[in-house]
């Protein structure tokens, strides 16, 4: 299961947006920098699929 | 004569996927392929050919350490790898220049003297350039 990534600065995109990463980004130093947050699993999907 | 004044022409400039176009004041960017000599005897000029591409890109930026700002863009770059993309419109012509995989080595965390904008200087080196 892929990472999904949201936006919080405006100096990526548009904030509550879906941030997928182009090629060569370093995400890890987005997400340390506060830049882009890492997305909440769906506990309701986790739990029907049995993950 | 074709010629292009620097006014607001570069419209776009990302590091990281991150806008700094608002702290930029001056952007180079250098596609280089570096020089190997095949000078040999015989000839009596020198004699070049391409070796690898070692593109550069150099850029001045405000500096600020607030949130989203210059400090918190660049200080986890350092000694990694990461794209940068630059946009410049000239009249009808927009040309986007992507830089994936370039490296910065360099961030001066302070650099300032009195009663002047602190600005910062880097250098990304290397990495594939790729002009749409």
């Amino acid at each position: 299961m892929s990472i999904e990534y949201v936006i919080v600065s405006e100096r990526v995109g548009k904030p509550g947006t879906r941030f997928d990463p182009p090629d060569g980004v370093n995400v890890a130093a987005l997400v340390e920098n506060g830049f882009i947050t890492v997305k909440k699993s769906d506990k309701k999907a986790e739990a029907t699929s049995g993950d | 004569m074709a010629t292009s004044v620097f006014l607001s022409n570069l419209t776009t400039l990302t590091v990281n996927s991150v806008s700094l176009v608002d702290q930029a004041s001056s952007v180079t960017i250098d596609n280089v392929a570096e020089q190997l000599e095949k000078t040999s005897f015989g000839l009596t000029s020198r004699i070049f050919t391409a070796g690898l591409f070692n593109n550069t890109i150099t850029m001045t930026l405000y500096n600020s350490y607030a949130t989203s700002e210059t400090y918190a863009t660049l200080n986890a770059l350092v000694g990694t790898t990461t794209t940068v993309v630059a946009t410049v419109t000239d009249g009808a012509v927009t040309k986007t220049f992507t830089i994936t995989g370039c490296y910065l080595e360099t961030l001066p965390v302070v650099n300032g003297s009195l009663g002047t904008l602190s600005t910062v200087d880097i250098t990304f080196t290397g990495g594939v350039l790729v002009a749409t």
